[in-house]
C-alpha cells in the first residue's frame, strides 16, 4: 500500500501531479480501492450528478461519466491518466481509419499500429523490467559486460489494470477489423468504454460490441437495477472483507517465509490463499458490476462460483469469465483451437495459458503458473477422451461422490498453482518443498486460526446451497424489506470481520 | 354520489398521481429492498452509535467498566461491613500488583483495584473522574506514581496512547484539561460515531468473537482474566531464563527512557485533579509508588531519581514508597508481579494503610 502511494507522488508526468486539484484528489482517494470511504464519497456525487442530469441529454451523462472516470484514475497518479486517454483516443481514431479503409492491406496495417502501440506501452510498464534484468543476467553468464545496472522491480511504476484495458482496446481493433462490429463515432463513448471506472482498473475485460451498446441506450432511473447493484456490491464487499482480508492474515505470513512455518501451517496457508484470491478478485468484480449497476451499465459476469468446478476446464469456464473467454476468441481461436490435431490442440492451449500466465505479470512464478493450468487442461482432456471407453469409470465419477471427490482434486490442482501466483520465485519453490518435506518443523499456524475453519466451512456451506439453487428460491420469494435488512446486516458483519489492516486487491497489480 | 366525487377528485392534478399505474411487483419490491438496506444500514450505526454511549457504554470501554462494576461492589462490601474502602488507581502494576482477594482479613480495609493498561497520571484522572459521575465515594484513594509512564520522552508514555475510542461524551472535561489536542479529540470522536461498526470493530468483536483477533489486537483480555476486586492476574511463576530474558528486554526499552526523564505536564495536572477533588470530598489520599526491580530502580540516574522523587514529594499528600518492598524473585519482569508477588506486596500494603 505505502508502495502504490509512492509511486503516485513520484508520477511519470510531474506536471501533471503538481496541479492542486490532483494533489487534492490524492489527498481524498489515494488509491483506487473501492472498500474505501473516499471511493464511497466520490461514487455517491458523481452518481448523484449522473442521475441528475435530464435523460434526454444523454451524451451530457456520458461525458461526466468520462469526465469522472479519469479523475477516479488521476487521483492515484495524474500523469498516467493522462496517458491512459491520449492511448484511448489514439485507438478511436485508427478505428475510425480502419473502419474507412477498404483495402485489406491497408486495414491489417492499421490493426497492427493499433496492437503495436497497445502491446508497447504494456510492454515497457510491465515487462520492460523482467527482460532487461533476464537480459543482463545472460549476458553476465556468458561473460559479456551488460553496459546498465539491473532495475529495481519493485520501484518501477506499472500503471493500475493496464493489461485490463490493453486488452479491452486490442479487442475492440481486432473486432473492428473483422468488422463484427462498427467503429464507435462518438469519441466521449469510446473514451467511457475504455475508461469507465468501475471497470478500468481490475476489469471485468468488457467488448466494445457489449459496452458501446449500452453507451448509446438513454437509461431511466431504474430500482430493480439499484437493488441489484447494491446486492452485488454488498456481496463482493463482504468477499473482500471478511474472507479475502481474513485469509490474508493466515496466508501473508507464511509465504513470506514459508522456511519458519511446519508443512502443515503451509498446506493451511495454501488453503487460505486459495480463498483470498478467488474472494479478492470475484469480490472486486461484484463490486464493479454492481458499481456498474447503479449508472445503468451491466458488466460481464466475471466469476461462477469456480471452486465447484469438477475439472479445471470447468474451472476456467468459471475463473475470471472475461479473461478465458478473450483468450478463446483473440488466441485459441485465431491458433486453430481445437479444429485441427490432438497435437495442436494441446500445443494450442499450452501456448493460450502461458500467455494468460504472463498477462498476470513479468515474472517466470506467473509463466510456470500459466503453464501449470495448461498442463491440468491437456491432461483432463486425454483422461476425457480415455475415460470415454470406460463407461463404469465415467458412470462412478458422475455419482455425488464421485462429483465430490472431482471436486476436490480440480481444487487441490488448482490450489497448488496458486503457490506459483506470487512474483517471487525462490520463495514458490521454498514453499512448495515445505509442503511436500512431510513432517516439517517450523511454527504452527497463528492460534487465532479457528476463524480459518469457520471461514471455510462458510464457503462451502455457501457453494453448497448456491450449486443447488436454494439460495435462489428462497431469496426471491423472501418480502423486499427483508432483503434489505439482511444485505445490511451482510456489510455490518463484513466490517466487523475486516482485520485491521486493509489488504490492496491483488488484481489491481495486474 | 361518493362514486361521483372520487371520479370529480381525481381530475385535480395533485391527485392525478392515483391515475397512475401501479408499479409491477418486481419494483415495488426492489424499492423496499434499497430502503430496507439504507435504513437497517443507518439504523445500526445509530443504535451503536448511541448505545455505545449510554445503556451499553461496556463495549466502548469494557476495562474502565468491568473494574468500575467491581469497584462499587467492594464499597457495599465495605459499607456493609463497616470497613474502609479504598480505591486503588494505576497502571498495569496496580492492575497485577494489588491482589486482595488472596490476603483480606475482615478487619482489612476492602480494596477496590482501578489498575488500568497504560495508565499514569491521566488515565486515572478519567478513571477517578468517571468513578465519581458513578456515584461512589470511596473512604481512601491511593495513586500511582511511576515514572516511565509519564515520561513525555518515552514512546510507552500515555500521551500517546490515549485512544480517543474509549472516551465518551461525558468525558468532555477532562478531554479538555487534559488531552493534547482536545479539538483534534473531538473530531476522532465525531468520526468514529458515524461508523461504529467500522471504527470500533475490534472492541466489538472482542466482546463478540475474541478468539478470532490476533492476541495483539484483543481487547477481551484486559478484563476476562479480572477477579472479583479488580486484580489482573500475572504469570504465576517465572523460571530465571524467562526473567533474564524480560529484563534484557526492559532494559533496553528503559535504560535510555530513564536516563532522559522529562515529567509530562499533564499527567501531573491529572493527579493535582484528583488530589484537590479528593481533598474538596474530604476523601483520603496517598500516591504510590510501585515496587520495582533491582535491575531497573538502577537503570534511573541519579539526577532522574530525585527529580522524581521531588515531583513526587510536591504532590502534597503522603506518599507510599514501595520501590524495594519487594525481592527480584516476586517481579515477572522487573515492574510487572508475579501472583505469589501480588499476594505479598498486597499484605504489606494492607498493612501499611492500616496504620
Amino acid at each position: 500500500m505505502d508502495a502504490m502511494t509512492v509511486f503516485a507522488s513520484t508520477a511519470a508526468a510531474p506536471w501533471a501531479s503538481d496541479w492542486a486539484w490532483f494533489r487534492t484528489l490524492h489527498a481524498w482517494m489515494p488509491e483506487p480501492f473501492f472498500q474505501t470511504s473516499g471511493f464511497l464519497a466520490f461514487c455517491v456525487s458523481v452518481l448523484g450528478i449522473y442521475w441528475l442530469i435530464p435523460r434526454r441529454r444523454n451524451n451530457l451523462r456520458v461525458a461526466w461519466l468520462v469526465f469522472a472516470s479519469v479523475q477516479f484514475y488521476a487521483a492515484w497518479n495524474a500523469g498516467l491518466a493522462f496517458l491512459v486517454t491520449a492511448t484511448t483516443v489514439i485507438d478511436f481514431l485508427l478505428a475510425r481509419l480502419m473502419d474507412r479503409l477498404t483495402q485489406r492491406r491497408l486495414r491489417q496495417l492499421v490493426l497492427f499500429a493499433s496492437i503495436a502501440m497497445n502491446l508497447g506501452i504494456l510492454a515497457y510498464f510491465k515487462y520492460r523490467g523482467f527482460f532487461l534484468n533476464e537480459l543482463h543476467e545472460l549476458l553476465h553468464r556468458a561473460g559479456v559486460p551488460p553496459g546498465y545496472d539491473k532495475l529495481d522491480l519493485a520501484s518501477l511504476l506499472v500503471p493500475f489494470g493496464i493489461s485490463f484495458y490493453t486488452f479491452e482496446a486490442i479487442s475492440y481493433a481486432v473486432d473492428v477489423y473483422r468488422r463484427t462490429i462498427p467503429a464507435e463515432r462518438r469519441l466521449d463513448r469510446f473514451l467511457l468504454f475504455i475508461l469507465f471506472f468501475p471497470h478500468l482498473v481490475a476489469g471485468p475485460i468488457v467488448r466494445g460490441g457489449d459496452f458501446l451498446r449500452q453507451a448509446r441506450r438513454v437509461k431511466r432511473w431504474n430500482w430493480l437495477r439499484v437493488q441489484i447493484g447494491l446486492q452485488y456490491f454488498a456481496l463482493g464487499l463482504f468477499k473482500k472483507l471478511a474472507i479475502a482480508d481474513r485469509m490474508a492474515v493466515f496466508s501473508d505470513p507464511v509465504f513470506a517465509n514459508p522456511d519458519g512455518f511446519s508443512s502443515n501451517a503451509c498446506w493451511l496457508a495454501v488453503l487460505a490463499y486459495s480463498l483470498r484470491i478467488y474472494c479478492d478478485f470475484s469480490g472486486y468484480s461484484d463490486m464493479a458490476v454492481g458499481v456498474a449497476h447503479l449508472f445503468g451499465f451491466k458488466l460481464a459476469r466475471n466469476f461462477d462460483m469456480p471452486y465447484s468446478a469438477v475439472n479445471v476446464s470447468e474451472f476456467w469456464r468459471r475463473w475470471h469469465i472475461s479473461l478465458s473467454t478473450w483468450l478463446r476468441d483473440y488466441v485459441f481461436i485465431p491458433l486453430g483451437g481445437s479444429r485441427g490435431s490432438e497435437f495442436a490442440t494441446c500445443r494450442n492451449l499450452l501456448i493460450v495459458m502461458a500467455v494468460g500466465g504472463l498477462w498476470h505479470g513479468a515474472q517466470w512464478t506467473y509463466l510456470v503458473w500459466g503453464l501449470w493450468h495448461g498442463l491440468l487442461l491437456v491432461a483432463h482432456r486425454q483422461f476425457r477422451s480415455m475415460i470415454t471407453s470406460l463407461p463404469v469409470v465415467d458412470a462412478i465419477l458422475q455419482t455425488w461422490l464421485g462429483t465430490v471427490m472431482r471436486i476436490l482434486i480440480t481444487f487441490i490442482a488448482v490450489s497448488l498453482g496458486w503457490v506459483m501466483f506470487r512474483p517471487d520465485w525462490p520463495l514458490a519453490t521454498a514453499m512448495l518443498a515445505k509442503m511436500f518435506h512431510i513432517g516439517g518443523v517450523g511454527l504452527p499456524l497463528m492460534p487465532h486460526h479457528r476463524s480459518l475453519w469457520w471461514t471455510v466451512v462458510f464457503v462451502i456451506a455457501v457453494h453448497a446451497l448456491m450449486r443447488l439453487w436454494a439460495t435462489r428460491r428462497t431469496g426471491e420469494s423472501l418480502p423486499g424489506a427483508v432483503v434489505g435488512v439482511a444485505i445490511a446486516i451482510l456489510v455490518c458483519v463484513a466490517h466487523l470481520f475486516a482485520p485491521i489492516t486493509n489488504s490492496p486487491f491483488i488484481y489491481f497489480t495486474f | 354520489m361518493t362514486l361521483t366525487i372520487t371520479a370529480v377528485l381525481k381530475q385535480l392534478p395533485l391527485l392525478r398521481r392515483w391515475r397512475r399505474p401501479a408499479p409491477p411487483r418486481r419494483v415495488v419490491r426492489a424499492k423496499r429492498m434499497v430502503i430496507g438496506f439504507f435504513g437497517t444500514l443507518l439504523a445500526i450505526n445509530l443504535v451503536m452509535s448511541i448505545g455505545m454511549d449510554t445503556w451499553a457504554r461496556r463495549l466502548r470501554d469494557a476495562e474502565y467498566f468491568e473494574h468500575e462494576r467491581r469497584a462499587i461492589a467492594r464499597h457495599a462490601i465495605a459499607r456493609g461491613s463497616q470497613r474502609e474502602s479504598v480505591v486503588v488507581f494505576g497502571s498495569s502494576r496496580i492492575a497485577m500488583g494489588i491482589r486482595p482477594l488472596a490476603v483480606e482479613t475482615d478487619s482489612d480495609p476492602v480494596i477496590a483495584n482501578m489498575g488500568l493498561i497504560g495508565s499514569g497520571g491521566m488515565l486515572q484522572s478519567l478513571a477517578f473522574d468517571r468513578l465519581m459521575q458513578s456515584g461512589l465515594r470511596p473512604d481512601r484513594v491511593v495513586i500511582e506514581f511511576w515514572p516511565p509512564m509519564n515520561n513525555r520522552v518515552f514512546r510507552y508514555s500515555e500521551i500517546y496512547r490515549t485512544d480517543p475510542h474509549r472516551l465518551l461524551p461525558t468525558d468532555e472535561a477532562w478531554i479538555r484539561d487534559l488531552m493534547p489536542n482536545p479539538e483534534e479529540t473531538f473530531r476522532l470522536m465525531r468520526e468514529i460515531r458515524r461508523t461504529p461498526i467500522w471504527c470500533d470493530r475490534l472492541r466489538l468483536m472482542s466482546h463478540v468473537l475474541p478468539s478470532w483477533l490476533p492476541f495483539e489486537k484483543r481487547f477481551d483480555v484486559y478484563w476476562t482474566p479480572l477477579d472479583v476486586a479488580g486484580w489482573l492476574p500475572g504469570q504465576v511463576v517465572v523460571d530465571d531464563s524467562r526473567r533474564a530474558e524480560a529484563i534484557a528486554g526492559s532494559e533496553k526499552e528503559f535504560r535510555p527512557n530513564l536516563a532522559q526523564f522529562e515529567m509530562e505536564p499533564k499527567a501531573i495536572v491529572g493527579m493535582m485533579r484528583i488530589i484537590n477533588r479528593c481533598r474538596a470530598e474530604g476523601i483520603a489520599i496517598e500516591v504510590i509508588w510501585m515496587p520495582e526491580g533491582s535491575h531497573l530502580r538502577s537503570f534511573y540516574t541519579e539526577a532522574v531519581r530525585q527529580e522524581c522523587e521531588r515531583l513526587m514529594h510536591c504532590l502534597g499528600v503522603p506518599v507510599i514508597d514501595a520501590r524495594t518492598w519487594l525481592p527480584d524473585t516476586a517481579f515477572a519482569d522487573d515492574f510487572h508481579l508475579t501472583q505469589s508477588g501480588a499476594s505479598a506486596f498486597t499484605r504489606q500494603f494492607l498493612d501499611h494503610i492500616a496504620k
